[in-house]
Formats: C-alpha cells, sequence, structure tokens
C-alpha cells in the first residue's frame, strides 16, 4: 500500500512535466518511473540512501537522454540546474510521503 | 492545248516555276510558309527557343518583383501594412527552473491564437511558438528548449547578411556548427529566417568544435525567459 500509493505520486509528478515539456514522448516520464522504482524498490533499510540512488539515477537517466536528442551535444548549464531541481523535489516529495504513508 | 504541253515537256516545268514564284509573292503564302519554317524551327533551334523563354520568364518575374514592390508601397501609403494582427497576453507561469522553457499564457482561441503563431517580447524579440491552445489558456514553446531546431539569419548589413543556418535548442541558448571561413564573431545579431524582423539571439560564444575546419557558436537570448511578464502573440491578420 505504502509503496503503490508513492509510486504513483512520482508517476503523477513525471506526468505533468512530461505534458509540458517533453521534447519526445517519454523523455521526463522514463527518467522519473527509474527514480521513483529505485526509490520504492531497492532493499535497502536507510531510506535515505535509497532517495540518493533514485535521484543519481534519474539525473543520469535523464541527462543521457536528452544528449542523445541533441546528437550527442552537451545540455546548458541551465538544463543541469532544472533536472537537478526536478529530482531533488521529486525524491524529497517521495521520502515525506513514504514516510507519512506508513501505517 | 494539253498537247502542246505534251510535246514540248521543258515547258511545263518553267509555267510551274511562275506559278510557284506567283504563290510565293502573295501575303496569306509568306505566312503559311514562315509558320511551318517557325514550326520546324522548334525540333531544330531547341536551346535557342529555351533561351528566348527563359528570357521572357526573366521578364515576367522582374515585373512581378516590380508590383510587388509597388504594392507594398501603396499598402504602406495607405497604413495597411501590417503583417500580423498583435494579441498581447500576460505569463501566468514558466521560466523558472521547473518550467525552463515553456510559459502558460492567459489568452487562448477565444482571442484568435492558433497552434503555430509566434510569441514575441516587445521590441520584436523573438521568444518561441505557440504549441497548444485552449479556450482561455495557450502554451508556448521557447526557440532554445531542447531540441528544438531554428533556422537563423546574420545581420542584412554585414556580409554576414548572406548566412543562413539552421541551430538546435540546449536548453537556454542554441547551438550551431559552422565553417571556419563563416564570418561571425561574438556580439552579432542573428535574426529569425522566416521573418528576419525578428531578433532570435546574440552570438555569445565562438569555439572551436570537434570536428576539423568547423567551428561551434552558441547564441543566447537577448531576455531569459524568466523575466518576461507579457508577450506578443502574432496571428494571421
Amino acid at each position: 500500500m505504502t509503496k503503490s500509493l508513492t509510486a504513483s505520486l512520482g508517476l503523477f509528478w513525471g506526468l505533468i512535466f512530461e505534458s509540458f515539456l517533453a521534447p519526445y514522448f517519454g523523455v521526463y516520464l522514463f527518467p522519473t518511473m527509474l527514480a521513483t522504482a529505485i526509490f520504492v524498490f531497492l532493499p535497502l533499510r536507510l531510506n535515505l540512501i535509497n532517495a540518493l540512488a533514485g535521484w543519481l539515477a534519474g539525473v543520469l537517466f535523464l541527462s543521457i537522454l536528452v544528449i542523445w536528442i541533441l546528437d550527442w551535444r552537451l545540455f546548458s548549464f541551465n538544463f543541469f540546474l532544472h533536472e537537478i531541481f526536478y529530482f531533488s523535489v521529486l525524491i524529497a516529495m517521495l521520502y515525506a510521503a513514504h514516510a507519512n504513508f506508513k501505517t | 492545248m494539253t498537247m502542246i504541253f505534251l510535246r514540248n515537256k521543258h515547258v511545263v516545268g518553267r509555267f510551274l516555276l511562275v506559278l510557284a514564284i506567283i504563290f510565293l509573292v502573295t501575303r496569306p503564302a509568306q505566312s503559311f510558309i514562315r509558320n511551318r519554317v517557325m514550326d520546324l524551327s522548334g525540333f531544330i533551334f531547341i536551346e535557342r527557343i529555351a533561351a528566348a523563354q527563359s528570357q521572357y520568364a526573366l521578364a515576367l518575374l522582374n515585373r512581378i518583383k516590380d508590383l510587388t514592390r509597388q504594392n507594398k508601397e501603396l499598402r504602406a501609403a495607405i497604413g495597411s501594412g501590417a503583417k500580423y494582427r498583435i494579441v498581447p497576453a500576460d505569463v501566468k507561469f514558466g521560466g523558472g527552473y521547473f518550467f525552463t522553457d515553456m510559459l502558460a499564457l492567459a489568452e487562448g482561441e477565444n482571442s484568435g491564437i492558433d497552434v503555430g503563431d509566434l510569441a514575441t517580447a516587445p521590441g520584436s524579440i523573438l521568444i518561441g511558438r505557440v504549441v497548444e491552445t485552449g479556450d482561455n489558456w495557450s502554451v508556448v514553446k521557447s526557440i532554445f528548449s531542447v531540441g528544438e531546431k531554428t533556422v537563423l539569419k546574420g545581420r542584412p548589413a554585414l556580409p554576414s547578411g548572406r548566412l543562413v543556418f539552421e541551430a538546435i535548442g540546449i536548453g537556454d541558448a542554441l547551438v550551431a556548427e559552422l565553417p571556419m571561413a563563416a564570418d561571425i564573431n561574438i556580439g552579432d545579431i542573428l535574426r529569425f529566417g522566416i521573418d528576419p524582423d525578428l531578433i532570435a539571439g546574440l552570438v555569445s560564444n565562438v569555439s572551436a568544435a570537434a570536428s576539423q575546419n568547423m567551428k561551434r557558436v552558441i547564441i543566447n537570448s537577448p531576455l531569459p525567459l524568466k523575466t518576461i511578464g507579457k508577450v506578443e502573440i502574432l496571428t494571421k491578420p
């Protein structure tokens, strides 16, 4: 119950940005799903490490997707800041939700 | 009579020759012959006819150009030379760190905004295109957005005015690879290729590209997206 609620929250966050910004289908949705899945299903006792692993995987996957879209050119620094903000807020939200959904 | 002709056969030839000369001297006969020769010359002197036709086409094109210029002058004189109808719109959100390369506007189809219209800041600075509309809202995607391709043009006053190239968006800038010989410098104003009246960006960095004999040009917006509070949508008149 806790896991599915948290995962659906992450999916919802990804869908909002997917509908507004995605240059191609799934550019925001798939990295968000990956980050959420790693946070929710990584079986480590310390939840902060799961969160960090999800954040890192999300940022890396989104970066690789965008570099691929740009024909192997690097994106700008502002876009990197955007990625960091995006995944930080996502993971903070998931962490708080996971802590509060616990029964 | 027939007997005379049959006896002196050389007279027949002379008689026919006189008939032919009389025929040729008359005007309808001349035009008939000339027309047939002209028809035939089409097969014989093809390139000459093609040249004549191309000259004719060139003359027509010049005439059309002249008429277009006259039309523009007359329209300007009357004051109805507007290319677009301008719809001003407030920005609801967008342009920060979350919605980096889009703007949500408070005007939509009810104001006549369509998908594909251009959005500019006051001062004819191009921001982006409308990608989505509703009744009372619309979404503008920046030309600097990731993966967006835009055609740019150099300043008309410089020799680089002839420079036309495509650049790709990388977040908040455009990047393009040009040959080393291309006349482009830091600070040059680049205009939108489809409508050169609109400013697309400023050249902020020129460096060597990964491949030889190419240089990488980075183009920034004169206006960061997060500073914009009001935009003008250029719709069809």
